[in-house]
């Protein structure tokens, strides 16, 4: 049986020629429809005819939001490049394009090529990771994640940045929050850096490498770099799960540590998911706690605070079975919670959520509120607060060094 | 991978802990609220504070001290007395409008004469010094019985001379009124050069001296003493 195939290339004389040398032989192939611009691809590729596409490298509107719809369609890709140009069939293959030919490559080997992408095409399966090794590293993600309310998110992705940064790990700080981030405020960074909005265009477009990202990110010291957010929570949009997953992805060949603040939110607006191309917002949340290695869990050590966060325990558990949260509780303070506040919050997590082991951050609203005064970590700000100790602690466990003994002022 | 509460072996190790110091990409810094380093806003704006303060208080300080060293004398002195500079002792005066009227320590007015009598410790007017004395020195022995001991330069006396007539009677005459001794030698004691006699050197105007020399030639001399008047 002949494979349904689509065309969407830009050389119109080059494209007749193609075609014509595909009907003609025995390829294996019939193209079903020969498309003029990514619109028109992606709408034959939602009809579910065609099998694989060929397409040219310079095709406008090209990124990989079409990649993956094409990939949802169960079509399979097959770019064409001209020949010798190096930098395109680079981006292809940031792009997540496997089968790359030059034009000249001839039909037998382009349907030949055809027929394999056409083949493996699965939507299950990622796609294959491109073999250069500049794309992808041995870095470790964190992913700081919590209910709605403020438990304190922020605070504790920023400190275990500028801890593990202090304790010589070289750290990334992502600030993924797509109700809208306020990591720069609070590092008090005046420049406007184009941060993970820009970094996520620049992978959608193909164009992110590891030298790219490091140079969207600011240096707050030579260890400790930052991506800023979101400047205004409707740019949400930006921030698809595809880039965001390209994006830490170069963070693992960037640095040892990344550290990520993310959204609250895990569920998922049930009436739209049918549909894959309306973006979801929490979308990238959820692409991050699937990308992370470690997710923690931040919750505050209040009544609401422990309700809110057995509630999201069991919401992420539904959405992504795998991940084993490590639950961090939050000013953990007496008086709002009758007796032994510590053991009382864990026997809650126990009992209601089956966390077996909790951390537990005190509440310094003084420490903090000098650090947010300042634009400083609490590490600049307040290195010998309990707060700051406790998230030291914290922060070489997660980067998997060992804390030092006492405070250190400068890394 | 999906994530994981526990940090494996293999992930350990997988983490590379380099330093940024050979960074083959960096990042661009950040501009921040706050570079912390010792030299804080803070810490610049208070030292600067303190150095201003104490600047200006020096300087208060020294605008306060307005004064001007002037000369005064150290005990009275009578007019027509010429300054030497044991008389004279440096005091400081605030300035205010007329401070030229005394004496700045610039020049020393040893060696000038008084014209009019100043108290001891009073402050030397420009205007009761002249330059120039005139008048003749004249030595005016007396033996230390007929002079008050306590007599000193710048002092005022008078000099009686006694004479005694051919009847036997005695007459007195005041010879000099009120001069001012410029100078008292008093009977020194050396073994070979010593002297029954004070000398007190007063300076007399060219006409009045024939009449004092014939008198201490020919009469017995007392001197008194007058306090200020
Ligand atoms: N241990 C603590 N003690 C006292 N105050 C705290 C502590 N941790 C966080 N806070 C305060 O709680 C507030 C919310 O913290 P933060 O912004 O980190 O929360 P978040 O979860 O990121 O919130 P958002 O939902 O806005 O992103 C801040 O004012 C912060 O200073
Ligand atoms: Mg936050």
């Amino acid at each position: 049986m002949s494979l349904p195939v689509l065309t969407a290339v830009t050389d119109a004389e080059w494209e007749s020629e193609l075609v014509a040398a595909l009907d003609s032989g025995d390829h294996g192939v019939t193209i079903v429809r020969r498309c003029v611009d990514v619109a028109d691809l992606l709408a034959a590729a939602s009809t579910g005819t065609a099998r694989a596409v060929v397409l040219s490298a310079d095709l406008r509107r090209l990124d990989r939001e079409v990649l993956s719809r094409l990939q949802a369609a169960r079509v399979g890709v097959v770019g064409l490049v001209e020949p010798g140009d190096v930098a395109a069939e680079h981006r292809l293959r940031q792009l997540g394009v496997r089968h790359v030919l030059p034009s000249d490559a001839g039909a037998a080997v382009v349907a030949e090529s055809l027929v394999r992408a056409g083949g493996v095409a699965d939507p299950d399966e990622p796609p294959d990771k491109p073999p250069e090794p500049e794309l992808s590293g041995p870095g470790r993600v964190v992913a700081v994640w919590g209910p709605t309310g403020a438990p304190g998110r922020t605070t504790v992705a920023v400190a275990v940045a500028d801890e593990a940064a202090r304790l010589g790990v070289p750290t990334l700080l992502i600030d993924a929050d797509v109700y809208g981030g306020v990591v720069a405020q609070v590092l008090g960074i005046l420049d406007e850096s184009p941060g993970v909005a820009a970094a996520a265009r620049a992978d959608n477009q193909g164009e992110l490498d590891v030298a790219a990202l490091a140079r969207l990110a600011r240096a707050v010291n030579p260890r400790f770099r930052v991506l800023t957010g979101l400047s205004r929570a409707d740019r949400w949009p930006e921030l698809r799960p595809d880039p965001v997953r390209g994006v830490l992805e170069r963070a693992r060949a960037l640095v040892a540590l990344t550290v990520v603040d993310c959204g609250f939110c895990v569920e998922e607006d049930e009436e739209l998911s049918f549909d894959t191309a309306v973006p979801r917002r929490n979308g990238a949340t959820l692409t991050v706690l699937e990308e992370a290695d470690i997710v923690v869990a931040v919750g505050a050590a209040d009544p609401v605070g422990i309700q809110r966060l057995v509630r999201a325990l069991s919401d992420l558990a539904d959405r992504l079975p795998g991940i084993q949260p490590r639950v961090v509780v939050n000013k953990l303070r007496a008086g709002v919670v009758p007796g032994d506040p510590a053991g009382e919050v864990a026997g809650a997590l126990r009992r209601f959520a089956a966390v077996q082991r909790i951390d537990t951050l005190p509440y310094d609203r003084a420490a903090l509120d000098r650090a947010l005064a300042g634009g400083l970590t609490l590490g600049e700000a307040v290195p010998s607060s309990p707060l700051r100790q406790a998230l030291t602690r914290l922060a070489a466990e997660l980067a998997g060094v060992p804390a030092e003994a006492g405070p250190r002022r400068r890394s | 991978m999906t994530g994981s509460g526990q940090v494996t072996e293999a992930q350990r190790s997988a983490v590379p802990t380099g330093t940024a110091a050979s960074d083959p990409r960096p990042s661009p810094l950040a501009v921040r609220l706050h570079r912390p380093s010792w030299l804080d806003l803070r810490l610049v704006i208070g030292l600067l504070l303190v150095l201003v303060s104490v600047l200006v208080g020096a300087r208060i300080v020294a605008a306060a001290d307005r004064t001007t060293p002037v000369w005064a004398v150290r005990s009275e002195l009578a007019a027509g007395t010429a300054l030497t500079r044991a008389d004279l002792v440096v005091v400081r005066m605030r300035v205010s409008a007329g401070a030229d009227r005394y004496l700045a320590t610039a020049r020393s007015p040893a060696g000038l004469t008084l014209t009019r009598d100043v108290g001891a410790g009073e402050l030397l007017p420009a205007a009761a010094l002249r330059a120039r004395s005139d008048g003749s020195l004249v030595s005016v022995p007396v033996s230390p019985q007929h002079v008050p001991p306590t007599v000193r330069a710048g002092q005022r006396i008078d000099v009686y001379a006694t004479t005694k007539e051919p009847g036997g009677t005695l007459r007195t005459e005041r010879v000099l009124a009120g001069v001012p001794v410029q100078e008292v030698r008093f009977p020194s004691r050396g073994a070979l050069s010593a002297t029954a006699e004070v000398a007190l050197v007063v300076r007399v105007p060219p006409e009045s001296a024939v009449a004092l020399v014939r008198a201490l030639r020919s009469a017995e001399i007392d001197v008194t003493a007058r306090s200020r008047p």
